[in-house]
């Protein structure tokens, strides 16, 4: 160990850390495909060895590298242990699996066409909804993963519990978005700022910011009951993450955050449009009823200019610094130095991102 | 509890229904979930739309078994609400795959109404409603079971049933799809592992497995109850697959769609295996279509073949293989729980 740990403390932890990420990932699945709860045929090693390259690996893994460096940050050290490392990375795949569930199941859900670059899963040719089963395999493998490596632990119903609830609220707030989206097309004006705000803390805020800090703080040995104060921070970081991505979906730009926007299109509970709401006179309102949530570049045109006349990005802007400043003073209220610089980590990943 | 002594059947029953009532309430004000009255309603009417409708069987055996266990014609308070609560965990369990398999198979009615996917403003938020329905599971066992020795051994044995059926899912869409371009890929050997992961763990395993645990036991050391209730769970649907092509519609509440489903059927499985090349190629021509001919000529196949004895044989075989099995079980109460479990399904006609 003394090599690696020498090359880490002499400042590679970024680089390594995700090194070391990836070659879990790699044991993981490979513990998947031999695990002897299941007689594996060779064609079903082969399905589910693609639907895992398919949909685990491809993101950015923000989530799950997060609990290695928060994990770091809270014990103080520079340098992990191999164990520690492992069991850190494992919890940080562990919310990569989840995700990918989520999101594969999102994406039938919401008839979607791509995902990160591909075709969503359940386009793939011979997959279709044999997708929903996929899903459910997924989020098995969390289970069968935390079994394996975290039984015998003293946390281990702490962490079943942890992304039992997680997931819960995680689906929770999907079917809170299912349902709106269902009612606002009939009445645009459903949309306002407390609905959008329950389904963004419920549907994105626990599992992107709650759960690896939740993981790292049960790695270090923690009750969870105890940070009751922590988890309000990261939920209120994670509502403000996700007025970012609102904002960025319609005036970010296409090269930089990989896709182009269809909120407006997929008649989504945006911030944005919830501003335009609370901002608009009627003749302005009338636009957005009769415009909102149609597939017509014309229409789309005509709310982005009304987004533009009621100066949104100005509006976004101010969000943005009061949400800072109010969640610094909010961090810097936490007892606990090491606690104060995982926040403050996480804060400053995504203060003024562009993508 | 004396009543409970003079008719435990009814008694079990009516305290089962009681329980959903508590249980769903339950869920209802989860206070780990802000509800507002749309999605309120939305999950009370879809919780009574998917768990309820079906006969219990599943969730009652686990009460039926505990006090077959406990040697006790009556159970405490107490002990029946726990009971009652992991039967309708299993309840919950089975109404999450049933409602994922149906939009999967494109199915259109289940328990004589339209399939949750299938009624109208649901569609495919039936998969999220599926996915809440697997986490009130886990809601469920953490209100009631949290603090209790064998918490940790409940949620492991729920997530890895949940995990072997999923998996026989996958094999079944799997080797459904590989057998629509190719049928002799269908074989006993696949047939017997796709209802084992399928189908045999949460109907016949997880029940028994429950009451184990419910009467302090190490499920370690029931290996050989796991198997017994597998080769049991089995039996049972090669029986599930007899009866959807020879069963009375009126008694099986449907009518059987397997030869047009192209499903890997025990029936078809062992026509394969019976058949010479002129029968095999009605097989490979009429199995899996739609056309009433088709199927006719199939149905003709089997009854060419005579697979109704071919069924009873195995029926008898199968029965007395498992009462030598269950009579070599040292514990005289898991043998009195198995020989219940088999006693209900032997010889069933639905």
């Amino acid at each position: 160990m003394a090599t690696v740990e020498v090359v880490v403390a002499n400042g590679l932890g970024g680089a390594d850390t995700k090194t070391v990420f990836k070659e879990t990932y790699s044991k993981l699945k490979e513990e998947m495909l031999d695990d002897p709860a299941f007689e594996f045929t060779d064609e079903s090693l082969q399905w589910i060895d693609r639907m895992l390259d398919y949909n685990v690996l491809g993101g950015k893994c923000n989530r799950g590298l997060s609990v290695i460096d928060s994990y770091r940050i809270l014990k103080g050290v520079d340098v992990l242990s191999k164990e520690e490392t492992f069991l850190a990375c494992t919890l940080g795949w562990c919310i990569e699996w989840l995700q990918a569930y989520f999101l594969v199941l999102d994406d039938i859900m919401d008839n979607s066409q791509t995902r990160r670059g591909q075709p969503c899963w359940f386009r793939v040719p011979q997959v279709g909804l044999i997708a929903v089963n996929d899903g459910i395999i997924l989020r098995n493998h969390i289970s069968r993963i935390l079994q394996r490596h975290f039984k015998g632990k003293p946390y281990y119903v702490d962490v079943i519990d942890l992304f039992n609830e997680v997931e819960f609220k995680t689906a929770s707030g999907q079917m809170l978005d299912l349902i709106t989206t269902h009612e606002g097309e009939k009445d645009l004006t459903k949309y306002n700022l407390t609905v959008r705000r329950h389904i963004v803390q419920y549907k994105t805020a626990y599992y992107s910011f709650y759960l690896p800090v939740a993981c790292a703080l049960l790695l270090a040995g923690e009750n969870l009951d105890n940070f009751g104060d922590v988890k309000n921070i990261l939920v209120e970081m994670g509502t403000y993450f996700q007025v970012q991505d609102d904002y960025l979906d319609c005036f970010g730009d296409p090269e930089f955050i990989g896709k182009i926007g269809t909120d407006i299109e997929d008649y989504k509970c945006s911030w944005l449009v919830v501003q335009a709401l609370e901002h608009a006179d009627e003749k302005q309102k009338n636009i957005l009823f009769e415009s909102y949530g149609k597939s017509d570049p014309a229409c789309v045109a005509k709310v982005k200019d009304l987004y533009k006349e009621l100066k949104l990005e100005e509006v976004f802007q101010a969000y943005e610094r009061e949400s800072y400043n109010k969640l610094i003073a909010d961090i810097e209220a936490q007892p606990s130095k090491a606690v104060q610089s995982v926040l403050k980590s996480f804060l400053h990943k995504i203060y003024k991102r562009d993508k | 509890m004396a009543a409970g002594g003079n008719g435990a059947g009814g008694d079990t029953r009516a305290a089962f229904a009681r329980i959903y009532k508590t249980l769903k309430e339950e869920l209802l004000t989860d206070p780990a979930f802000e509800f507002t009255e749309e999605s309120r309603q939305w999950i009370d009417r879809m919780v009574d739309y998917n768990v309820l409708g079906g006969k219990c069987n599943r969730g009652l055996s686990v009460v039926d078994s505990y006090k077959l266990l406990k040697g006790a014609d009556a159970l405490g308070e107490e002990e029946t609400f726990l009971a009652c609560t992991l039967g309708w965990c299993i309840e919950w369990l089975q109404a999450f795959f049933l409602v994922l398999d149906d939009i999967m198979d494109d199915s259109h009615t289940r328990r004589g109404q339209p399939c949750w996917f299938r009624v109208p403003q649901v569609g495919l938020i039936a998969a999220n409603d599926g996915i809440i329905l697997r986490n009130h599971i886990s809601r469920i066992l953490r209100r009631h079971f949290k603090g209790k020795p064998y918490y940790a051994d409940l949620l492991d044995l729920f997530n890895e049933v949940e995990f072997k059926t999923a998996s026989g899912q996958l094999l079944d869409l799997i080797t459904t799809h590989e057998g629509e371009k190719d049928l002799t890929k269908y074989n006993i050997t696949v047939h017997g592992r796709i209802v084992q992961y399928k189908t045999a763990y949460y109907s016949f395993y997880l029940p028994v497995a429950c009451a184990l645990l419910l009467s302090g036991e190490n499920l370690d050391n029931y290996g050989d109850v796991e198997n017994i209730l597998v080769e049991m769970g089995t039996y049972f649907q090669v029986q599930d697959d007899y009866l959807d092509c020879y069963g009375d519609p009126e008694f099986i509440g449907k009518i059987g769609t397997d030869i047009e489903d192209y499903k890997c059927s025990w029936l078809v499985v062992q026509a394969l295996e019976r058949a010479d090349e002129s029968q095999k190629r009605i097989l490979f021509e009429n199995y899996g279509k739609k056309d009433p001919a088709c199927v006719a000529k199939v149905k003709n196949l089997y009854k060419e073949l005579d697979l109704e004895a071919v069924f009873q044989e195995y029926e008898n075989e199968s029965y007395k293989k498992l009462i030598a099995d269950i009579e070599a079980q040292p514990s005289i109460a898991v043998q009195k729980v198995l020989k219940s479990f088999l006693h209900k399904i032997y010889k069933r006609q639905k």
